[in-house]
């Protein structure tokens, strides 16, 4: 059973819904883990701590079994996971490209598209199949 | 849209329990939302007239979209960062040019192209589930080399683990900015935290992801998702579902192997018999709509917002 730590962003919506008011974002950039031009992926979204990473400086269309996040500045929580479908947050360092994170592998990157601006950092969708390859383009 | 023919084709019938589904399941959720009352939150399953028949809706655009960045709105957003951080780098004597951007190549030519698992026959035929050739995962680059003047000026920070430095440093005689040139051109663009520094606001985000995720359990899409089995299961394809077809180990081959283009073509038959692709996207767009009418007056500012933006970004290109 997963017990990751998520921000929802169904239960982060439905809370503002019933306010009526938008979303406060809770992303910030990190230190400790990533370097310039690279990209990081953490098991934990920015309102849990963020955990483990997994750092990448090219593209991969599919995480699969080959990926798993590390220990690092931020906590050890998800470490040894796979990176496939267990992102929560991504931190982009690379200042000339942005991210974008497909939910599928298939043809190269299908599904649902998460972009994160260059140098731009968010939390990703909260789901069982929510990222399954990450290109770094624009 | 749908429409029904007189004779009723073993194929057809397949797709027409699709239908019946969904309307079936339509009907049913407007008696739920109806017996609930209104409601400032967002629950229940919003009702959806007949699906469309489309292969692919890649040409369609969803509720959201008009609150997202497009494409060619985000393209344009990281040409005026390039002219931006360059001209700030020049003013400390440093020439810095971002590469040119990426060719568009295989990334979808807009948010609905394959988000819906949609293929060709052709395409399944010559690369099953795999990238298109070309479209392989690239080797890590090696990153830029840029000295410590550079990195600090350009983040604010001489250190590569650091993101956002605080700046401050005299450096040919001029002073580096909170956060580098980068930081400087974030702000000047309109960069905040509600937008992810300078991505998509999250609340739009939000909504795409939230839809989505009902979506993919709703019962009209999982309806259509067990009609799609059987059409697999008659083509001797034995799979839950679309999504889960994605993840048989045997397609992780460097190359796609007979069996794995065979099912692929099979499975865009049976996409396309069952109609995944137009009941999947309209309920998905049924929760989009809901969303967005609950959150009228924030997104009305997450459109002038990114409307603002862009006049910037514009402003930036145009000065050169």
């Amino acid at each position: 059973m997963n017990l990751k730590r998520i921000t929802g962003a169904g239960a982060a919506l439905f809370a503002a819904v019933g306010l009526g008011v938008a979303v406060a974002p809770q992303a910030s950039a990190l230190d400790g883990d990533c370097h310039t031009y690279s990209a990081c992926l953490y098991y934990n979204s920015s309102g849990h701590g963020y955990g483990a990473f997994f750092e990448q400086q090219g593209d991969i269309s599919n995480y699969g079994t080959l990926y798993r996040f590390n220990p690092g500045a931020h906590g050890t929580s998800g470490a040894g996971v796979y990176v496939k479908n267990h992102a929560a947050y991504a931190d982009n360092w690379n200042p000339d490209r942005s991210f974008t994170v497909y939910e599928f592998s298939a043809g190269g990157g299908s599904g649902r598209i998460d972009w994160i601006a260059r140098y731009g950092e968010a939390d990703l969708t909260v789901t069982h199949d929510n990222n399954a390859g990450a290109k770094f383009t624009g | 849209m749908t429409h029904y023919r007189p004779t009723v084709t073993p194929a057809a019938r397949v797709a027409l329990a699709g239908v019946v589904a969904l309307l079936a399941a339509a009907c049913t959720s407007t008696t739920s939302e109806e017996s609930e009352g209104p409601s400032t939150q967002v629950k229940g399953v919003p009702p959806v007239s007949a699906a469309p028949t489309i292969a692919s809706a890649a040409d369609k655009a969803l509720p959201i979209d008009p609150y997202l960045l497009g494409f060619e709105q985000r393209d344009q957003l990281e040409r005026a960062e390039s002219v931006l951080v360059s001209r700030c780098m020049a003013r400390f004597g440093i020439q810095y040019q971002a590469p040119p951007q990426i060719p568009t190549g295989n990334r979808p030519r807009s948010r609905t192209d394959r988000r819906y698992l949609e293929s060709t026959a052709a395409r399944a035929q010559a690369n099953g589930y795999h990238a298109a050739e070309g479209d392989q995962p690239t080797a890590a680059p090696a990153p830029p080399q840029v000295s410590d003047a550079t990195r600090m000026v350009l983040t604010g920070s001489a250190a590569a683990g650091a993101k956002n430095g605080q700046g401050g440093q005299d450096y040919n005689g001029a002073t580096v900015p909170k956060g580098g040139c980068v930081g400087e051109t974030k702000d000047k663009l309109g960069a905040n935290p509600a937008n992810n520094n300078g991505g998509d606001a999250q609340l739009a985000r939000d909504i795409d992801a939230t839809a989505r995720e009902r979506s993919k359990t709703d019962d009209r899409v999982l309806a259509v998702f067990r009609s799609w089995s059987e059409c697999m299961k008659s083509k001797g394809y034995d799979y839950a579902d679309p999504i889960k077809v994605l993840d048989d180990p045997r397609w992780t081959s460097p190359t796609p192997t007979d069996v794995e283009r065979a099912t692929a073509v099979a499975d865009v038959a049976c996409k396309e018999q069952t109609n995944v692709v137009g009941v999947w996207f309209t309920v998905e767009a049924a929760y989009e709509t809901q969303l967005i009418e609950q959150n009228a007056p924030a997104l009305a500012q997450v459109r002038k917002d990114n409307e603002d933006r862009l006049r910037t970004a514009a402003q930036a290109l145009a000065a050169g």
